[in-house]
């Protein structure tokens, strides 16, 4: 914050309300073009082209990122987690409306596109997506009405920087980073520092 | 080649008129990181002003080759009657958000307009550059264009913040197109760059609900890109070359 700047900021008694008007959107992110859409994160906006707008910025600049995808958290229906990975289901139905797939190999872990089903209904996309998408691995289904994603690429809106982005993907006291403040501190100082820096935050 | 070399050139008044804009903006607008309305906007505002400084950096660099200059001491190392940003950029904003928003969307519809024709010029360097950042300033008038509309539109105490930030902001909003001195017999298209930008301009204002008279400046108009700064350019310009100017050439 500039020095300047600080002088100008005042609050009041309490801070504002939280806006009402925004909803939760899940948002999964692809690496590269063909990759699956991975399970990146929730954000809240009030409507889809925002929701994409804010998905880029907050999840799109992590790591290269060329396709985002998100839709409402509540049009996501999640099937039961098992334990042992999902037996493959027989319902081989093609009617109704079309459901996308994603699957899901550990309990806290990302859910991932796999494809899309037709069916009348939630209950019945997940059994049909079992049917095609269970394998050695996968332990849960959601289905999301096609209808109901927003999708962004990169065609469209560049999403991951063309500029230099390197500095996004600095990562912990790699040997370069650790040379750079070396040259700055002492080589005993920083190691102190950096026990407590790693103490502190983690 | 000399730092005074870069100046009196005119193609290089042009991209330091960019340049500058961006690094000055991209400095001031992230005093907004953590203030921001909302979490999501917070983060995307940060993102831009990071893409400011980037870009910024970018212009830089050409210069720098160009000039045998370091992009260190364009960047810090100049005077301020030697920066070319105008002066809307550090007009205060007061930490409202509808100041700062409008400032940001009139400056990004601005640039977007510069950078286009840049990347026409005859350089290969010039226009490659300038062609890596056009599509991200196009994520930034997409995005401030989407909130002016929203803002304007939504309910009547945030239209009539909107529109008091734009009648703030439209007196000054024409010092974007004042001519640097050494452009005075040579800048071409300012009128047909004016009326670009104005269109755009007043398209989103249309659908946004709101209202604005922003004027062509004369040709002789002395400010920023002058050199000729207010106050708020030099607090702000000597703030941020504080380190530069206490620890001169540091390495990281």
């Amino acid at each position: 914050m500039s020095k300047i700047r600080e002088q100008e900021l005042t609050f009041g008694d309490s801070l504002p309300d939280p806006t009402p008007d925004t909803r939760h959107w899940a948002v999964y992110t692809s690496k590269r073009d063909g990759a699956p859409y991975k399970w990146a994160g929730y954000i809240d906006a009030p409507d889809a082209e925002l929701a994409l707008q804010f998905a880029r910025e907050h999840y799109g600049l992590d790591e290269t990122c060329v396709g985002i995808l998100a839709h409402e958290h509540e049009d996501a229906v999640d099937g039961e987690y098992s334990l042992e990975p999902l037996p493959r289901g027989n319902d081989t139905g093609a009617d109704g409306h079309e459901w996308t797939v994603f699957t899901l190999e550990r309990r806290g872990g990302n859910h991932q596109t796999a494809g899309v089903v037709k069916a009348p209904d939630a209950a019945t996309a997940i059994e049909r997506g079992q049917t095609l998408f269970a394998g050695d691995r996968v332990r849960s289904l959601r289905v999301v009405p096609t209808d109901k994603l927003q999708k962004t690429t990169a065609e469209e809106l560049v999403i991951w920087r063309l500029h230099d982005m390197d500095y996004k993907l600095a990562k912990g006291y790699s040997k370069i980073v650790r040379a750079k403040w070396t040259k700055i501190r002492d080589e005993p100082d920083y190691e102190e520092y950096r026990q407590e820096d790693i103490a502190k935050h983690f | 080649m000399t730092m005074q070399d870069m100046l009196n050139d005119p193609l290089a008044n042009i991209i330091l008129m960019h340049a500058d804009d961006k690094l000055m903006l991209g400095h001031i607008q992230s005093d907004w990181t953590g203030l921001a309305p909302i979490l999501e906007e917070d983060i995307a505002a940060s993102s831009m002003s990071q893409d400011d400084l980037s870009h910024a950096l970018v212009l830089y660099e050409y210069l720098g080759k160009r000039f045998d200059l370091g992009t260190d001491d364009i960047a810090f190392e100049r005077d301020a009657i030697n920066y070319r940003c105008c002066d809307l950029i550090t007009t205060p904003d007061e930490f409202d958000w509808a100041v700062a928003l409008t400032k940001r969307w009139l400056v990004a519809t601005f640039t977007a307009l510069g950078l286009d024709r840049l990347a026409t010029i005859d350089d290969g360097d010039l226009a490659a550059r300038c062609k890596r950042l056009i599509p991200e300033q196009a994520i930034h008038v997409t995005h401030l264009t989407a909130w002016m509309i929203r803002l304007g539109s939504g309910t009547d105490e945030s239209k009539a913040r909107m529109q008091t930030a734009v009648d703030t902001l439209s007196a000054s909003a024409g010092m974007m197109f004042e001519v640097p001195e050494s452009l005075v017999e040579t800048y071409c298209g300012r009128d047909e760059l004016f009326t670009q930008w104005h269109t755009a301009i007043m398209d989103t204002l249309t659908q946004a609900g709101l209202s604005a008279t922003i004027t062509l400046p004369e040709n002789s108009a002395v400010g920023g890109r002058r050199g000729v700064h207010a106050d708020h350019f030099t607090q702000q310009q000597s703030e941020m070359t504080e380190v530069r100017r206490t620890e001169p050439a540091p390495a990281w």
